[in-house]
């Protein structure tokens, strides 16, 4: 088991330097699907790293994943990013997979390493994502959705969707479920252009989702229960893996550059004091969130006020520090670290970390947290 | 209070508490309309309460009986039901009561 995750780790770590780096620019470039890397984490079974042992994965625990996402983040930031999300909406389909046909179907997804998107911003509402406009609408035996997303990363790309729905025409916006869509099965339509300033190789573009399905491709546990217990915690530790990925990338190209210069240059900047301290407190921060999160998977813990707290400030914490030590890093090699090209480039790291703070903005987290520290009781 | 058997008195009491909650959540309009009525058991987060009137509920229910939910009860599963907040109020002010 332990050789097994060990394994699992090297293997992102020799992607990411290998054919992750290999077509980065490219992807950014285009702003284009990572194809090859997705092809190549399939080959290493990667993409079922979140999934137990005896239902086919690599069981990897929180922890191990996070490791992973940073790993592979060195190489290329948005494969780092699909997969992260992919491990997420994995996560949740495996925590709820009861009934005979849906665990079948999750199985599937795991053996076949079918890549998983998920649906849960919405048009008029944005990234709440606790509540929905949208609908799941019966008629007789089947049902169906329709759905406008504003942002779905890898949409078109997916095997399968996540999409959140309200349980019915007639409940209330926060009463939700997840549905498992069918890609084959789904009406996938673009609604407009992806050309972002980072992190463009997700292709998130907003989409139109229609798609019919059987009852039992509705998962059992409501959506709010899935969000506080899985999807939430995951998100923001698997996230933040990717962007001190991104972060410790930056900061090791500094040190490069500054090696380079030699002696010559006078002593070394005191940036690069600065970004490792600020890393050791992220990976810190990031390790225990981890931890916690792991316990919360397993039943081990209940996702309370005071833990949801704590790992909505990794994500606060983590999507603007991460930024901080990219801009030093800038800062430390000059105008190499500026240019889109050469090896102490750090451009496309900054503006794949530019869009931390957005992805659920940490103007909305700060309010929230604001609303949940009235109440959480610190340890 | 000898005469009444130690089981009516918690009924009573809880009866008592469970109004006390509901009249709280109303007043705090938390699903206007629809808690004035509902059943003790009913789901509210079916009903659609939503999560940030979660820590409202939690505030109001923590002033009215001068309680502190400790930690592990500050949870979704806590406040899914009236009659389940009753149950966290009960053991709380129990607690508290025990000299």
């Amino acid at each position: 088991m332990t050789g097994d995750r060990e394994s699992a780790a090297g293997a992102c770590r020799e992607l990411a330097k290998g054919v992750l780096a290999e077509h980065a620019a490219e992807v950014d470039r285009d702003a284009r699907f990572p194809k090859e890397a997705l092809r190549a984490l399939r080959a290493h079974g990667l993409l079922a790293a979140a999934a137990p042992v005896e239902r086919g994965g690599l069981g990897a625990d929180v922890p191990a994943l996070a490791g992973m996402a940073a790993a592979l983040a060195r190489g290329c930031g948005a494969t780092a990013m699909i997969w992260a999300m992919h491990q997420v909406q994995l996560a949740c389909l495996l925590a709820c997979d009861e009934g005979a046909e849906l665990r079948e179907a999750v199985t599937r997804v795991v053996r076949d390493q079918l890549l998983i998107a998920s649906a849960t911003s919405e048009a008029g509402i944005g990234g709440a994502l606790r509540t929905s406009a949208c609908a799941v609408e019966r008629d007789g035996a089947s049902a169906r959705l329709d759905k406008r997303a504003t942002t779905v990363s890898y949409g078109v790309e997916a095997d399968a969707l996540l999409v959140s729905a309200r349980r019915g025409p007639g409940s209330p916006p926060a009463d939700q479920v997840a549905v498992l869509v069918d890609s084959a099965r789904t009406q996938l339509e673009v609604l407009g252009g992806w050309n972002p300033l980072g992190m463009r190789g997700t292709c998130s573009p907003a989409l139109r989702v229609r798609a019919e399905f059987e009852d039992w491709r509705i998962l059992p546990v409501p959506f709010g229960d899935l969000v506080a217990r899985v999807m939430t915690p995951l998100s923001h530790v698997l996230w933040s893996g990717v962007w001190y990925g991104l972060a410790a990338e930056a900061a090791d190209r500094a040190v490069c550059h500054a090696r380079a210069r030699g002696d010559g240059a006078g002593p070394p900047s005191g940036s690069l004091a600065e970004m490792r301290w600020r890393l050791a407190g992220l990976e810190a921060q990031l390790d225990a969130a981890a931890r916690e999160t792991q316990d919360v998977l397993t039943g081990a813990a209940e996702p309370t006020v005071a833990f949801t707290l704590r790992v909505n400030s990794l994500k606060l914490a983590m999507s603007q520090v991460a930024v901080d030590v990219a801009l030093a890093a800038m800062r430390v090699c000059g105008m190499a670290g500026y240019s889109e090209e050469g090896p102490h480039s750090v451009a496309r790291l900054l503006r794949d970390l530019l869009s931390a703070p957005l992805m659920i903005n940490n103007e909305r987290l700060v309010a929230i947290g604001a609303q949940l520290a009235l109440v959480a009781r610190e340890r | 209070m000898n005469a009444v058997p130690a089981k009516a008195v918690h009924g009573n009491e809880r009866t008592h508490v469970e109004r006390r909650v509901r009249d709280l959540l109303a007043r705090r309009a938390v699903l206007p309309g629809v808690i004035e009525s509902v059943d003790a058991e009913a789901d509210l987060w079916e009903l659609g309460m939503e999560s940030l009137a979660m820590v409202g509920v939690m505030v109001a229910v923590e002033d009215e009986f001068g309680i502190e939910f400790p930690d592990e009860l500050l949870t979704r599963e806590t406040f899914r039901s009236l009659s389940v907040i009753t149950d966290a109020v009960m053991s709380l002010t129990q607690e508290e009561d025990r000299p």
